[in-house]
């Protein structure tokens, strides 16, 4: 089976924005259908609070239930963002939550981000980072959170081979660090990845942006054996969100 | 129907930043071998970023493309604003193997609007060789030298940013493309599909394919161009066509 980790969707709020708007599920759909996916992991994109955002997802999973799985995604400085969390597990079901301090701009360190680690963490669901910023700051939550699932976006950094060997080695150390592959540029590091934590690298898209036959072929070019690939493909993160 | 695919990016050589994964000991049978694997017949090279350009950063190109014939098109690179970066430059561009000049102002620190680069466009024009430049963070100065120097091919990579967060830049680029014949766009690095969709469905005659090899494997980048599904002469042109209209 193969799962798309990192996929985004939402009507947006920011409507100058081609990147952060306009995305019906079936936008995303039609990319994974043509490359072959079978399950799309689908949060929001950009918006400046997120308990509407919830909904979309929630009717786009309730629409096409055996192809999406939602994440919810606050910004923790929001006054209520616990509250959306929360009721985003509770009551539509979604299977991890995304965080994006970076676009949201939110401080990583605060009691904020703690509070709904927390509950991600009562909860048992993965916490997808995205750590174009501060990610030293994700780092010591990780090894603070030694219980709690944390994928860290893009291997840590688009074409920055630095900061993925740091990522990779922190996924080689920490039981509960994972590392996914959209916008992961550095093919050599992509490989090393492979090869050294075949079991924590998730493949993702960061729909509609790629194709997702494109990161695909990303994946398989990297020749690392057919049980590898299928894990990298799909297998990881049905295990992790134990579907 | 097979196509000829020529890809406009791919970076080599020992550059002299030892142990840099992106930028120093790229080898020449590291290039065929992706190349070959995607299917790529031909190439352009350019040397890796180096601290401080010297004549082995040009020359390793110029022989990479001599011991390999019909495999490459080389392009020198070098800083214009250092102070033997005009000169070093003037005296690559003479070379066999050398076919145009690759500016990389972010990489190599510098600003299109430097007037060192204003005397690199006029050696290009004078010399009828084409330059392949990055625009990042340089979009004015990337315009003017383009409207002033109206004989030279020039190859904006990367859609004139990488992967186009600055998508505005983008979008003006699509804009200039449609009415500035000389002006192409290179595919590497452009990973917002549906940019890079707009910008082959409007100028199909403009956009070259490139790869950014070794960072990127070419096949990766070939099928963010196949799965658009275009017609079959434009998939041609952006494929290697276009490319190979350039150069000769």
């Amino acid at each position: 089976m193969i799962i798309d980790s990192h996929a985004h969707m939402g009507k947006g709020f920011y409507m100058d924005d081609p990147i952060q708007s306009n995305i019906p599920p079936e936008r995303v759909l039609k990319m994974s259908r043509e490359a072959g996916v079978d399950k799309t992991i689908v949060f929001p994109v950009n918006y400046p609070e997120y308990s509407g955002a919830m909904k979309e997802i929630h009717e786009a999973v309730l629409k096409y239930p055996n192809e999406l799985i939602g994440y919810a995604r606050v910004n923790p400085e929001n006054e209520g963002a616990l509250e959306v969390l929360t009721n985003a597990i509770e009551n539509y079901h979604f299977k991890g939550l995304k965080l994006h301090p970076g676009n949201d701009k939110w401080k990583v360190n605060s009691p904020q981000t703690r509070k709904c680690l927390d509950r991600a963490q009562d909860y048992k669901i993965p916490v997808l980072f995205d750590p174009v910023v501060q990610l030293d700051d994700i780092f010591a939550l990780t090894r603070e959170y030694p219980t709690l699932n944390f994928i860290i976006a893009h291997m840590g950094g688009f074409y920055d081979w630095k900061t993925q060997t740091r990522c990779i080695a922190l996924a080689e150390e920490l039981p509960n660090v994972y590392l996914d592959t959209p916008f992961a540029f550095v093919h050599a590091m992509l490989k090393e990845g492979g090869k050294r934590i075949p079991k924590k690298i998730l493949f993702g898209t960061d729909a509609p942006a790629i194709h997702a036959s494109v990161e695909m072929d990303k994946i398989r070019s990297l020749k690392l054996g057919k049980t590898t690939e299928e894990d990298i493909l799909g297998g990881n993160i049905a295990r992790l969100l134990h579907l | 129907m097979t196509h000829k695919v020529w890809d406009a990016c791919a970076q080599m050589g020992t550059g002299d930043r030892n142990g840099d994964v992106l930028e120093s000991a790229i080898t020449v049978e590291r290039i065929l071998e992706n190349m070959d694997a995607g299917g790529v017949a031909r190439s352009v090279i350019y040397p890796v970023t180096w601290n401080r350009y010297v004549e082995k950063s040009s020359r390793e190109i110029a022989d990479a493309v001599k011991k390999h014939p019909g495999r490459f098109i080389g392009l020198a690179r070098v800083n214009p604003t250092t102070q033997d970066g005009f000169s070093l430059l003037e005296k690559a561009v003479g070379w066999e193997g050398i076919a145009g000049i690759r500016l990389r102002p972010f990489h190599d620190n510098f600003s299109l609007s430097d007037p060192s680069v204003e005397k690199v466009f006029a050696m290009a024009e004078e010399r009828k060789i084409p330059i392949a430049v990055d625009g990042e963070k340089n979009k004015d100065a990337f315009v003017a030298l383009l409207k002033k120097h109206t004989k030279v091919p020039v190859i904006l990579m990367h859609l004139g940013d990488f992967g186009n967060w600055v998508w505005q830049n983008g979008k003006a680029y699509m804009e200039l493309l449609e009415k500035t014949p000389h002006f192409y766009m290179a595919t590497c690095f452009e990973i917002i599909h549906f940019f890079l969709e707009e910008a082959i469905r409007r100028a199909p005659r403009q956009i070259v394919f490139g790869s950014d090899s070794p960072s990127l494997p070419p096949s990766m980048e070939l099928k963010k161009i196949e799965v658009m599904h275009l017609p079959e002469e434009d998939f041609a042109a952006v494929v290697g066509g276009n490319l190979s209209r350039i150069f000769g």
